[in-house]
């Protein structure tokens, strides 16, 4: 083998070839680069700014936005620029730490519930049933007393994320109930292939194109429920501030005092649509199907260079 | 048609009108963008279709035979770009929109598909999903519909239609699947039937049965049928004309009797040589065309057959051979047709082939042993407390060996029960009644460290190879797989992959593509590949080559048999093809209804059938030999 002349061309595999077909679609490069600056922005931006989110400047009280004060001033003299960094810090944590534990969950239970069966199918759906029929929010304020103050952002994470997997749950169950008697699972199976390696070989790639739809949606639900939780007196508490209680506290000064609410909407818009253009370009890298993915009509080998140089 | 009545008059008047043939299919091109570049897959196809004719399109997996016809119904992939000329009776196809297309579609040109199950839409009865096609198109209220939709069902054959009507596709077997989607494709008395390999999902014994319907639907509706095959069998039976694909192009066209007596095209006469047939020796190697069809991306110059012929010559490499006539009505696109005949065509071949190798020594030891194995499925009834009403006995009390490097056939249609037994053994689970032996261990007894030994050494080709393999894993990594399960380096991992490649005869370049890309033939050597990973003792084909077109059946025989000889591999076989089982098998068990009718030596039951059930498959296999 070794005595050939042309230089074996090493397989690239899986993950490098999702890689080079998620870098071939532009408009999802563009998102996570957005993306990228917006986290960047969000988490270097405060400590060099002359205000932090809980000062107030007297001399600039709900002024437009000026040089001294870039995005303007609320009723109080705070300056929306900081608030909205020091929002979108904790948004974005609160966020994608949300909607990826619980895609996580999702999936870990829907798999295991559809190519199990049986007894541990029946278990995992009880558990959805019941979780689906409790009122989250009451079971989050039996908690409110230690979701207080702002060093509870992993307990709020974790809450929100133990109530909003079990749709997906049962979304990912039913396209694994299909995918079980597929027949490149049974094939799998009879190699010895163990559960897991099953689910992560076999059956994430397989349903990836809903649960990165999923997960882009559930990013922006994640916000906007800490929002919820925030106004009945949990989660993030002022002066505290989040994207979401920016948004909620400044909505109705959307007309007069534009300012104060359109750029911590405007980021939120950002992240999210940013996150679904990523989540497109991962879909399409993920399916070989899709034609987006696909090299242009140019031969193959250029455009991978083009693309990666560009 | 000497007597010509009231109605048909008309028609015959309107078929004077337009001297243009019903379909003419000319200087078709159709290219597909992929990984590697926009692909040609169909480059200059000319060919015509008048009323009444049986056009046999016949070809390897991937020569575009199902491209050109799916062109001309409008059904390609958006990506795909097509160019030339489709006309419907002098009317051009190309270029219109979907909803003209629609209004033909079903109207004039019907289409059955390869896949009955697919077809048809699980949730609406069969008669309201024939009289959809009636009413998408004729005008007439839903009560005349539904009875229209009775009397097809009774015109396909199907018994006691006012039934089985308001029965949904699920209580039907594929054969009959398949008669209602020929229903369907008559519904409208459509001029142009395209069937894409109607038969290919089915038995033999209902292969049978299809072809005579289809015969009898071209009678009924006068119409011109496009038989796209990969079996020169169903061709040589069914159609009047037959034209040859390769690489996207037409390499030989002839009326039948023309074509099966006198082919001239290498390729053909390939084709016909590469055909198991019972009247050859058992288990002899067949003869293949050597490699495997040109990568459509990166087209050899001159002649794409010419890397496989047997009798190319310089001048072949150096142009495209265009599609001459040899004889009026004959046609081949090949250079040689003027000095190289018949006969030495397959002479040629038969050159090509090396000396049977000598059997392979086997120790008489039993790799496989079942014995009185029965597997009953309860019929239960009713919601909160299920009774069990009854009991469907899938396998019925069933024994066999199978010997160390030697094949056992497991032979039987759809429902005999074949399935079924191959995921008891494959389970490795304590069967309900009898044993299961598997080297040399009662599976009832297996440790877990033990049975997951026995996995690595017992490995499963399935029939479908699509299916087999995931879609959204690339080639590489299905065959690192069964490595990465066995827990083997990462540097033999990637040492091993680019030689099985080679072993089952694909490039290893190929590492990097998806399933998708590949043809069925292809497909089925990465499962072998696969299924090699692990050097297993025991190989269990499922009907490893029922979907693949001949010389890549011929192909994946001889490796499947080479393989045995070169590794000493015990194969279990699971098929409804006798052909196919003579050609490989050395023992051989009938299956009927979850017994084994007939059990014995290869050659003692095909030569000298007991039971009625098996000669009934051996007269269903159709032959590639035009009688007359």
């Amino acid at each position: 083998m070794l005595s050939q002349g042309a230089p074996e061309t090493a397989a690239a595999g899986r993950w490098k070839l999702v890689w080079r077909r998620f870098l071939r679609n532009k408009p999802a490069i563009v998102g996570a680069i957005v993306l990228l600056l917006i986290v960047i922005a969000a988490f270097a931006l405060p400590p060099i700014l002359p205000f932090d989110y809980k000062s107030m400047d007297y001399s600039a009280l709900q002024q437009p936005p000026s040089p001294k004060h870039p995005f303007g001033t609320d009723a109080t003299g705070g300056d929306i620029l900081a608030q909205t960094m020091h929002g979108l810090q904790k948004s974005l944590i609160i966020g994608f730490s949300v909607a990826i534990l619980g895609s996580i969950i999702a999936v870990t239970a829907g798999s295991v519930a559809g190519l199990l069966g049986g007894w541990t199918d029946r278990a995992i759906m009880w558990l959805v049933d019941l979780l689906l029929v409790v009122p989250s929010f009451i079971v989050i304020a039996i908690f409110s007393p230690r979701t207080k103050g702002s060093s509870s952002i992993p307990l709020l994470i974790v809450l929100l994320a133990a109530f909003g997997w079990m749709i997906s749950a049962r979304i990912v169950r039913g396209l694994t109930l299909s995918l079980r008697d597929r027949e490149f699972v049974r094939a799998a199976r009879y190699m010895g292939a163990s559960t897991r390696s099953v689910i992560v070989t076999h059956i994430v790639p397989n349903v990836a194109s809903f649960l990165i739809i999923d997960t882009t949606l559930a990013l922006g639900g994640a916000v906007l429920s800490e929002t919820g939780l925030s106004y009945l007196g949990f989660g993030v508490q002022p002066p505290d501030v989040s994207l979401g209680t920016l948004i909620a506290a400044n909505s109705g000064s959307s007309l007069t005092f534009p300012w104060l609410f359109l750029f911590p909407g405007g980021f939120l818009v950002a992240i999210v649509l940013c996150a679904n253009l990523v989540g497109d370009g991962l879909r399409d890298a993920f399916d070989p199907s899709s034609k987006r993915a696909r090299a242009g009509r140019k031969a193959a080998k250029p455009t991978k260079q083009k693309v990666k140089a560009s | 048609m000497t007597d010509p009545t009231a109605t048909e008059t008309p028609q015959e008047g309107a078929r004077q009108v337009t001297t243009a043939p019903l379909l003419e299919v000319s200087d078709l091109h159709v290219s597909f963008p992929s990984e590697e570049g926009r692909i040609d897959a169909v480059r200059g196809v000319n060919y015509t279709v008048s009323d009444g004719e049986v056009l046999a399109i016949v070809g390897e997996s991937g020569s575009g035979k199902s491209v050109s016809s799916l062109a001309v119904i409008g059904l390609l992939p958006d990506q795909a770009r097509v160019r030339g000329s489709i006309r419907l009776r002098g009317k051009e196809l190309l270029g219109m929109d979907d909803r003209q297309l629609s209004t033909l579609r079903g109207s004039r040109i019907s289409m059955v598909f390869q896949d009955p199950l697919s077809a048809l839409t699980p949730v609406y009865r069969i008669g309201d999903q024939i009289a959809e096609a009636l009413l998408a198109h004729g005008k007439m209220s839903n009560k005349q519909a539904a009875e229209r939709a009775v009397e097809l069902l009774d015109l396909v054959g199907i018994p006691d239609p006012q039934v089985r009507a308001r029965a949904f596709p699920h209580e039907f077997s594929g054969g009959m699947r398949q008669r209602v989607v020929i229903a369907m494709a008559i519904a409208n008395d459509p001029e142009l039937i395209i069937c894409d390999e109607p038969t290919t999902a089915l038995d033999v014994t209902v292969q049978q049965q299809i072809l005579n319907l289809l015969r009898k639907a071209r009678d009924i509706t006068g119409a011109g049928v496009i038989m796209i095959t990969h079996d020169m069998g169903i061709a040589a039976t069914l159609a009047d004309r037959v034209a040859v694909m390769y690489a996207g192009r037409i390499v030989e066209t002839a009326s039948t009797a023309e074509l099966f007596r006198s082919p001239r095209m290498p390729y053909t006469v390939g084709l016909l040589g590469s055909i198991p047939r019972l009247d050859d020796p058992a288990r002899t190697p067949l003869i293949p065309i050597v490699g495997a069809p040109p990568a459509m991306h990166a087209l050899p110059v001159g002649c794409p057959f010419a890397p496989r012929c047997p009798v190319a010559i310089d001048d072949c490499r150096a142009a495209e051979p265009p599609l001459q006539d040899i004889v009026p009505g004959h046609r081949t696109a090949c250079i040689r047709t003027a000095e190289v005949g018949t006969t030495d065509l397959f002479t040629a071949y038969r050159h090509e082939i090396t000396e049977p190798e000598r059997e392979i020594i086997t120790d008489d030891r039993v790799v496989l042993r079942v014995s009185d194995l029965t597997k009953v499925f309860p019929i239960t009834s009713g919601v909160v407390f299920r009774r069990r009403t009854g009991e469907v006995r899938a396998v019925d009390g069933i024994s066999f060996e199978v010997r160390a490097g030697r094949t056992l056939a497991l032979v039987g249609e759809s429902g005999s029960g074949k399935s079924t037994t191959l995921t008891e053994i494959l389970d490795l689970e304590r069967p309900e009644v009898g044993s299961i032996e598997v080297l040399g261990n009662d599976v009832a007894t297996l440790t877990k460290a033990r049975r997951r030994e026995i996995r690595s050494k017992m490995q499963i080709i399935f029939q479908d190879p699509s299916a087999s393999l995931d879609p959204r894993m690339p080639i590489s990594d299905t065959l690192a797989e069964p490595l990465r399960i066995a827990r083997r380096s990462r540097e033999e991992i990637r040492t091993r992959v680019p030689e099985l490649l080679r072993q089952v005869g694909l490039r290893p370049e190929h590492a990097d593509r998806y399933p998708a890309d590949f043809s069925g033939g292809q497909k089925q050597r990465i499962n072998i590949a696969r299924a090699l990973a692990l050097d297993p003792e025991i190989l269990v084909l499922d009907e490893p080559v029922s979907s693949l077109d001949v010389s890549i059946q011929a192909g994946v025989l001889n490796l499947l048999r080479d393989l045995q000889t070169e590794r000493g591999l015990s194969y279990l076989f699971v098929s409804h093809d006798l052909s196919v089982v003579w050609n490989l098998a050395h023992d051989i068990a009938v299956m009927y209804q979850g017994k084994i009718v007939e059990y014995g030596p290869a050659e003692q039951i095909l030569t000298q059938p007991e039971h009625e059930y098996t000669r009934a498959l051996i007269d269903a296999i159709p032959v590639p030999v035009v009688v007359g």
